[in-house]
């Protein structure tokens, strides 16, 4: 099958789940406890006629299948409800707080792969070695540590101990200069969520990675390589690393959601302005057409994440059929 | 040949001990406060200090292990059994049954898991039975995934062929003669499957949609967020305790892993 | 002349000192063909490894003995000029050339690979459509992977990328073991091409007789980790001295003759176990006396303590 072929049928696959999680959301609405009307709405005093707008634009004194087809239609022109904690329509609120959300987490996936690839890639270079040992009793230890408490943990040593580093929120608009000064600042506000969002993803980056690479070490192709004259840095980065990308672009990519649920805890702990803390506060306020519109967002992004992923390992590896 | 029971099991198991003997072990009711609020560990009486509504931090330590574990243990369990069930009919059956059991087992793994927890928590309100349920429900697909795999490699061995021709109706085969052959790698899943429910629990406790009624380590980590500036040892206690239940149950799954690997080593 | 080759007193061990390879010394000049033969675990194929240092396992070492190229003792340089010596003074090609060509790699690639690291880097695609040609393969190949090439076209790009850089020495572990017979015979004829056009010095290891009768100018026969009988290759096919070679010999189906080969009962002893005395003693059909005490000397061109008995047959007395 050439590769538009797969991406087109791949996208055919995608669909479904997507509508599937449309549904489920509707479910949680029509299961909710109370009347559907309080998780449409939220837990707030809404004006009269906002109330029984919705009441009959979502045709709530309809059957079932009447008021599935008005929620996927309204979700569908881009509507996801009007959110009363903050006095404007939830799909505004949502899209203001992305790029905070994207900051973090694109930051914390990059660092994340950078540097667990590249410390699976030591541990491999001498297997059972102490490079290898300390990687992977890192690894074990980082993978079991609740990254909301790893935030905590900075937060304690680098901004309220040793006092270097801010511990909550975004560098503000106003009074971060211009420039390269301004990097830095914005910089310093990034720098402790995002360690300590990568810091999980690393330590399951650097295994995998470790034990592709070792698998892949012990290949006949590469004992050829070494027969031809390569150096082990060549070998690492030619025949290593490309036959070991398949599995660690998976392993990145099915775990997307991961990284955002993990984005929603650190952004509580660092009073970070974005979707996460956006969750937090919704919760807090019971702000249920928030919430769900999340939701979401994150499971669509999931579904894209995963697609994005069987796409770049059937571009990595051409034997896949 | 004959080796000293794993680390991680004694550690388990020790664990265990402390959550079933939480009420003798600890120094005092994990919920009581007192005047002595925000005391610094070593303290006379606190050993690890008190929190800020003045309750002994090692009294809610030891308790908070009851909820950990039991929303652990409970929902792994439960999963266990939907994924097993899920999976035999799948791999058994075959065909239609295996084609749907398999499109919704990859719905659920698609779904974001922590946030949909959350919100469907918070929707419908905390409580521990609730938690338990919902981590269940989205933690079968990887044990059906896994039991369904093994069960249609085993469909047509030998032995399946002998008990259905000594007349054994199907779900009994299944139950008796090919369920126990894979019972190795579904522990192992369970046991990594506990340590994921245990962080998802304590992600919850520290969304602030832990049972109030409950000492909890999440809910403990979200009291210490407001006190990080004067109290750290309200953060740094419990998140190790979180830490090192997850680590051992980690390490537990790892090395059964490791013992059932045919290659050896 | 001095040998291209030059491999003295060679031992190969384990981490735990037994030894796969030992006492083993061949040279190597211009333009001619070594064949090494031998059934398998007979330690040929440690040998071949041993002479660009590179094992297929860890913990395998060169526990004793020299390899010189070009005069120089390999051991005696760093391990940065030990690198540049391999693939361009001594090329390798291997058993089976699906496993040894990267499957995510074009076979251009793999071509370019072996100039890339000796510093060429200029005319590349020219260059591998060069080589190409000169294992009769087209320019078109170079865009190829591995999957979609034959097992005959694998071996001939294997054999491109060694002679990139146009080595001295060709190491060939078994190089038609894996292939078909009709394939097989290009191959040899390529080896035997590139000896003769450039006086490539190759060491060639098989355990088929026949591949050695038609392509080697002499032999080197190995049992058990020891050399048994060298010398050049028409007196060796013409009189066998050693029974271990005689047995090799009878053992190769004869179309000229009706009658069922004939079979050498047993097999190579594990290195970890070898026999006192000579370790052929419990499969020789003329063991006696100092044979299951004293590991016979290697005089003259054979290891044998009833060499001159076994030069009339050693087991057509049974």
């Amino acid at each position: 099958m050439s590769l538009p072929a797969y991406i087109f049928r791949r996208l055919l696959h995608a669909i479904p789940l997507l509508l599937a999680v449309a549904v489920m959301n509707f479910m949680l609405i029509a299961l909710a406890p109370g009347d559907p009307l309080t998780a449409l709405v939220g837990d707030f005093p809404a004006p009269a006629e906002y109330v029984a707008k919705v009441r009959v634009d979502y045709g709530l004194d309809k059957p079932m299948p009447v008021r599935l087809v008005r929620y996927l239609g309204h979700l569908a022109q881009g509507d996801f409800g009007y959110s009363f904690a903050n006095r404007m329509p939830v799909a505004t609120l949502v899209w203001e707080r992305l790029g905070a959300t994207l900051r973090l987490t694109g930051t914390a996936l990059g660092s994340a792969a950078l540097l667990g690839v590249l410390l699976g890639l030591l541990a491999a270079r001498r297997e059972g070695g102490w490079v290898d040992r300390a990687v992977r009793m890192g690894s074990t230890a980082a993978y079991a540590l609740p990254e909301f408490w790893v935030g905590q943990l900075l937060i304690l040593l680098f901004a309220v101990h040793l006092g270097w580093l801010p511990s909550q929120g975004d560098a503000p608009l106003r009074g971060t200069p211009p420039g390269w000064e301004g990097v830095l600042v914005s910089a310093s506000y990034l720098l402790l969520p995002a360690f300590a969002l990568a810091l999980r993803y690393v330590a399951l980056i650097a295994r995998i990675t470790r034990a592709r690479a070792v698998e892949v070490l012990r290949a006949e192709f590469v004992l050829a390589a070494r027969a031809r004259g390569a150096s082990e840095t060549r070998i690492m980065l030619d025949h290593v690393l490309r036959n070991a990308a398949p599995a660690i672009i998976t392993v990145i990519g099915y775990n997307a959601g991961f990284l955002l649920a993990g984005s929603a805890l650190i952004e509580t702990v660092f009073g970070w302005p974005g979707v996460g803390r956006l969750l937090f506060d919704s919760i807090a306020a019971r702000d249920t057409p928030t919430m769900l519109a999340i939701l979401l967002m994150v499971s669509a992004t999931v579904v894209v994440a995963n697609l994005l992923t069987d796409v770049m390992h059937r571009l990595l590896d051409r034997r896949v059929h | 040949m004959r080796r000293a029971p794993p680390l991680p099991l004694v550690g388990v198991l020790l664990l265990i001990a402390l959550a079933l003997g939480a009420s003798w072990v600890s120094p005092g009711d994990p919920l009581a406060g007192s005047a002595d609020a925000l005391l610094p560990p070593g303290s006379a009486g606190h050993l690890l200090g008190t929190d800020d509504l003045g309750r002994d931090m090692l009294a809610m330590l030891i308790h908070g292990s009851r909820v950990s574990l039991a929303v652990g243990l409970a929902s792994s369990g439960v999963s266990l059994l939907l994924g097993v069930l899920a999976g035999a009919t799948a791999g058994w059956l075959g065909g239609w049954a295996d084609a749907v059991v398999m499109r919704i087992s990859e719905f659920f793994q698609t779904l974001p898991r922590f946030v949909l927890a959350l919100i469907v928590i918070a929707i419908a309100g905390p409580g521990i039975g609730k938690v338990i349920l919902v981590i269940a429900v989205l933690g079968w697909p990887q044990t059906a995934r896994v039991v369904r795999a093994e069960i249609s490699a085993l469909r047509g061995a030998a032995f399946v062929d002998a008990a259905r021709l000594g007349g054994m109706p199907a779900p009994l085969i299944v139950l008796r003669e090919v369920l126990p052959q894979i019972a190795a790698p579904v522990l192992v899943l369970a046991a990594l499957d506990v340590a994921t429910a245990i962080l998802l629990e304590a992600g919850l406790g520290f969304f602030g949609l832990g049972d109030p009624n409950l000492a909890s380590w999440g809910a403990m980590l979200n009291e210490a967020q407001q006190y990080l500036r004067s109290a750290w040892w309200m953060s740094v206690f419990p998140g190790l305790a979180i830490g090192i239940t997850v680590l051992l149950f980690n390490a537990l799954g790892d090395r059964a892993a490791a013992a059932l690997d045919p290659r050896g080593a | 002349m001095t040998a291209l080759l030059e491999i003295d007193c060679l031992t190969v061990a384990l981490g735990d000192g037994t030894a796969l390879v030992e006492d083993v010394s061949l040279a190597l000049a211009p333009g001619e063909t070594l064949g090494l033969v031998g059934e398998s675990g007979s330690g040929k194929s440690m040998t071949a490894h041993a002479i660009l240092g590179l094992f297929p396992a860890p913990h395998i070492h060169i526990a004793a003995g020299q390899v010189r190229v070009d005069g120089v003792d390999l051991a005696s340089l760093a391990p940065e000029a030990r690198r540049a010596i391999r693939g361009r003074r001594v090329g390798m090609i291997f058993q089976d050339p699906s496993s040894y060509l990267d499957p995510l790699l074009t076979a251009g690639r793999h071509i370019a690979e072996a100039m890339r690291v000796h510093g060429v880097s200029d005319r590349m695609p020219e260059r591998v459509a060069n080589l190409l040609e000169r294992v009769d393969l087209p320019a078109s190949a170079a865009a190829r992977f591995p999957h979609e090439l034959s097992g005959g076209q694998r071996q001939r790009v294997l054999i491109a990328a060694a002679l990139a850089m146009e080595p001295s020495v060709l190491v060939a572990d078994e190089p038609t073991t894996a292939l078909d017979v009709t394939v097989q015979a290009g191959i040899l004829d390529l080896l035997r091409r590139a000896a003769a056009e450039r006086g490539l010095g190759v060491l060639l290891i098989t355990h088929d007789l026949g591949v050695v009768a038609e392509t080697c100018d002499r032999v080197a026969v190995m049992y058990a980790g020891r050399i048994v009988e060298q010398s050049d290759a028409r007196s060796l096919f013409r009189a066998p001295r050693h029974p271990y070679t005689q047995g090799l010999l009878a053992s190769v189906l004869d179309p000229s003759r009706d009658t069922v080969p004939f079979a050498m009962e047993g097999s190579v002893p594990p290195a970890h176990a070898m026999p006192k005395g000579c370790r052929f003693h419990p499969r020789c059909p003329l063991a006696a006396g100092p044979c299951f005490t004293v590991l016979p000397p290697f005089i003259d061109g054979v290891a044998c303590w009833h060499a001159d008995e076994a030069a009339l047959g050693a087991w057509r007395r049974r």
